[in-house]
């Protein structure tokens, strides 16, 4: 479905002599129609940067990126734009990725004004529809940003992403900026469009447990490079990268101090 | 022996349309060497909580109740007696290392800055002083970092300087909120491990709503719900054997749980519903409990829980 083929991005600093700054160094990966790649790293690695690439948000310094046998880098702008509903993306901060002065019925309408989908009737049907699927109650639809809840307005921005029936999605830390308790939400809603969709996806985090429980696959970054990629069950079985060894550690270590004041009851046990 | 004693503490802000209440009648005692957790989901009052007892809220809060420390009530203290406590007898290390930091002061300074105020220590013991904090929280090349600006250091650096001008007096007891919430996962787990050793022997009243986080370090766990309390317990037992549904929803939506949501979302501040708060979003809600509100019942030695199937 996508490849990124020995992509790199540099951004070059310096008069006289030019120094690069590699923020990605030399990252191939693929991945297949319907299946989900977890792409986990620490702050700086270049997660973010490369998975904006990946939808050309971010020009690539070298490289190629093919798209259902399409090459991104070769494409000129409106054959590109033509390419964009296909392709979608959730940033981390639903604060910033929803813009305050428009209310959430026209955020999530947007993309489908933009790209004058069906008459104004059918529009308003398809977002009444987005709303369902996304778990936002009809009421809130006149509301702004400010008046919802971080879960609420991730749930604003997935609408939005999916209202086009996009193919790809790059969900960059979408539950970063949220509570374990809506994460836990969230996470499962984008399980049930990514099978009631098929979608293909690219989950970018540094949790590794999330990755877990969302992808089959996953790609370790370090210092803009690969450092680990493959079957996630493998990896976190048998991580061979020091930087992945310690991620795991960190991992199993909080789930001990968790389990150890749990015991190991399902949950609901307990209840009278 | 009990260090901080809060007895009905309610807060209130006045806004233009009314009054909102944000928290309920909370009752917390802290013994000395006790680490409490206070969990909940955002916009439960966690924070509020900790701001009341530090009475660092702005005007427009209403709070009534008591908190009682050292024998006094901090909430009937004035500014001069609440300068002397904040820092010196209760420090706070507050979210949000990038804001919290002077931008224009060197962190150096910034640690001094307490022990100056609180302690008659100065030039050279206070150089050493604010090297052995530095040192002790795991921070290289202390004379040449305290030198730095806040914006030359990560946040996990930040995080751990935050920490260290809470400790810097020494004080009776450390509020700490949130201290691991936006670091990566690998940095929150070296940060737990230092707030592990340095708590040991401390009194801390730990604001989060990571489980995780409040599992590593907590001796005893408070969750809160819309603004009250609705379990308590020594956290090991509270954990293994979660009494009230919104405890048990939570653990359940953690990550080695396997992230099973509670469904629904929490009431707006004022607009709670008639009956158990919880109700609308409970598994386990009969009819009545739509209509009496459950009190913080006593169940077993130390354990309270705020529901109707175990009155």
């Amino acid at each position: 479905m996508i490849e990124v083929d020995a992509v790199s991005k540099y951004y070059t600093s310096g008069f006289f002599s030019r120094i690069r700054t590699y923020a990605v160094e030399d990252v191939s990966l693929s991945i297949r129609r319907g299946e989900t790649l977890g792409l986990v790293g620490e702050s700086g690695s270049g997660k973010s940067t490369l998975g904006r690439m990946m939808l050309r948000l971010v020009e690539p310094s070298a490289g190629r990126i093919v798209f259902e046998g399409i090459d991104l880098r070769a494409l000129k702008t409106p054959a590109m734009r033509q390419l964009r509903p296909r392709m979608q993306i959730v940033f981390q901060d639903p604060d910033t990725a929803l813009d305050p002065r428009m209310t959430i019925w026209e955020s999530v309408a947007e993309p489908l004004m933009v790209w004058q989908q069906g008459s104004r009737h059918e529009r308003d049907d398809r977002v009444l529809e987005l709303f369902a699927m996304v778990g936002l109650q009809p009421e809130l639809a006149d509301r702004r940003p400010f008046e919802l809840s971080g879960g609420q307005k991730q749930r604003a921005a997935i609408a939005r992403a999916i209202a086009l029936e996009p193919e790809f999605i790059v969900l960059d830390e979408p539950t970063a900026a949220l509570d374990l308790s809506v994460q836990a939400q969230i996470l499962s809603l984008v399980q049930v469009l990514r099978k009631r969709m098929n979608l293909t996806l690219l989950f970018i985090s540094h949790d590794l447990q999330v990755v877990e429980q969302m992808s089959g696959s996953v790609a370790v970054l370090h210092k803009g490079r690969i450092v680990e990629y493959g079957r996630t069950a493998d990896i976190l079985h048998c991580p061979a990268h020091p930087y992945t060894i310690q991620l795991v550690e960190a991992a199993r270590r909080s789930e001990v101090w968790f389990g150890k004041q749990r015991g190991n009851p399902g949950p609901g046990d307990g209840a009278g | 022996m009990s260090l901080l004693e809060i007895a009905g503490l309610s807060v209130q802000f006045e806004g233009r349309d009314g009054t909102v209440p944000v928290l309920d009648n909370i009752d917390l005692e802290i013994n000395s060497g006790d680490r409490v957790a206070l969990i909940g989901e955002s916009g439960c009052g966690k924070t509020v909580f900790g701001m009341s007892v530090m009475r660092l809220l702005p005007s427009n809060a209403r709070v009534t109740g008591s908190a009682r420390y050292a024998g006094r009530d901090l909430l009937l203290a004035d500014e001069r007696e609440m300068q002397q406590v904040r820092g010196k007898k209760i420090a706070m290390i507050s979210q949000n290392s990038a804001s919290v930091l002077n931008p224009v002061l060197t962190i150096g300074d910034q640690i001094a800055e307490s022990l100056t105020i609180h302690t008659s220590c100065r030039g050279k013991d206070l150089h050493r002083e604010v090297i052995a904090l530095l040192t002790s929280l795991g921070i290289e090349r202390p004379e040449e970092n305290m030198q730095k600006y806040p914006h030359q250091f990560s946040g996990g650096m930040r995080e751990r300087i935050l920490i260290a001008m809470a400790l810097a007096c020494n004080p009776d007891l450390i509020i700490a909120d949130e201290p691991t919430s936006g670091l990566d996962a690998l940095v929150k787990a070296q940060i737990l491990e230092l707030l592990r050793t340095v708590m040991q022997d401390r009194t801390l009243l730990l604001i989060t709503h990571d489980l995780g986080t409040a599992s590593a370090l907590a001796s005893h766990t408070a969750v809160m719900y819309a603004g009250e309390i609705v379990e308590y317990g020594p956290t090991q037992e509270l954990f293994t054997y979660p009494l009230h549904p919104y405890t048990q929803g939570l653990i359940a939506a953690s990550p080695s749980a396997g992230f099973h949501p509670i469904p629904g979302v929490s009431p707006a501040p004022g607009q709670v519903p008639p009956g158990c708060w919880f109700c609308p979003r409970c598994t386990c809600a009969t009819d009545r409990c739509s209509t009496g509100h459950p009190s913080l019942k006593k169940t077993g030695t130390n354990r309270q829980v705020r529901c109707l199937r175990y009155d």
